[in-house]
């Protein structure tokens, strides 16, 4: 019990990279990478699609590709970009199987978060959720493209990387979709 | 210092969480995946391929037996009467 304990300290104080090193042998240091990123990619995944159980499966399925491949993570990029390709790869793949159907704004993200960070209660719920539903408005690409420069910080590179795409491309989208949601968002009152 | 815009899209996104419950869960059935001797292979073009083939297959074997089923009771049929 206090040698799991310590093991899991241990683990807590790994960077990624030497994490997933360990992670094709050990699912401890898998179930740490996990507890690290699951929130960040449900919340990319859930800004992609119109429902929370579509969001959940293929969250599971980003998890479990990440598990079966974890030998192949050569640590050339950071593993949360590697991460996020997959994401990419498995939201595209779900895309291409499913008739394209617009987001509904019936159907958009709930406020599920229960404790809402200090940052996060900066503006109301209603306006959260305003900007959300604008989000999910955007083409698909360009909802994928702010989503990672907007929830991860991701640099024009970064995005690139992870999207397969140029960085003129991913310039292009980001400025597309940043004009559109000002538009949207215009007249809102959501800069209080 | 972040643009107003910029900040508001960045607290929308950021209010999405999933519900209590499902980090467990899903961890719980990744521990369970991990225990078999051959984990599950990610779902792709190159792994699904092989699943209609035998499927195929399955399927005329399993055709194919019926109608010899059907065939000897007939003639069986036949022979009776």
């Amino acid at each position: 019990m206090e040698l799991e304990a310590r093991n899991e300290n241990v683990l807590i104080e790994e960077r990624d990279d030497v994490l997933a090193a360990r992670a094709p042998h050990d699912f401890d240091a898998f179930g740490e990478l996990y507890r690290r990123h699951l929130d960040r990619i449900y919340r990319f995944v859930r800004s992609q699609v119109a429902d929370s159980s579509t969001a959940e499966d293929l969250t599971a399925q980003i998890f479990f590709k990440a598990m079966a491949s974890a030998g192949s993570f050569r640590g050339e990029a950071a593993y949360h970009s590697w991460l996020y390709r997959i994401a990419h790869n498995v939201i595209a793949t779900w895309g291409r199987q499913r008739a394209r159907t617009p987001l509904v704004v019936a159907s958009l993200p709930d406020a599920e978060d229960m404790t809402p960070s200090p940052a996060t209660q900066v503006i109301h719920g209603e306006q959260r959720e305003m900007v959300r539903a604008q989000v999910a408005q955007l083409p698909p690409a360009q909802r994928e493209v702010i989503a990672l420069r907007y929830l991860e910080d991701f640099s024009i590179e970064e995005v690139a990387d992870v999207t397969d795409r140029s960085r003129g491309a991913v310039r292009i989208l980001l400025h597309r979709a940043r004009l559109r949601l000002r538009r949207s968002l215009e007249g809102k009152e959501l800069h209080r | 210092m972040m643009d107003p815009f910029d900040r508001s899209v960045v607290v929308g996104l950021m209010s999405i969480s999933p519900r209590p419950g499902f980090s467990a869960e899903l961890l719980s059935a990744l521990r369970h995946a991990s225990y078999l001797p051959v984990r599950l292979a990610a779902v792709d073009h190159t792994t699904r391929a092989p699943w209609p083939l035998a499927g195929a297959v399955a399927g005329a074997a399993i055709g194919s037996a019926g109608a010899a089923v059907l065939a000897y009771r007939r003639l069986a049929r036949g022979r009776r009467f």
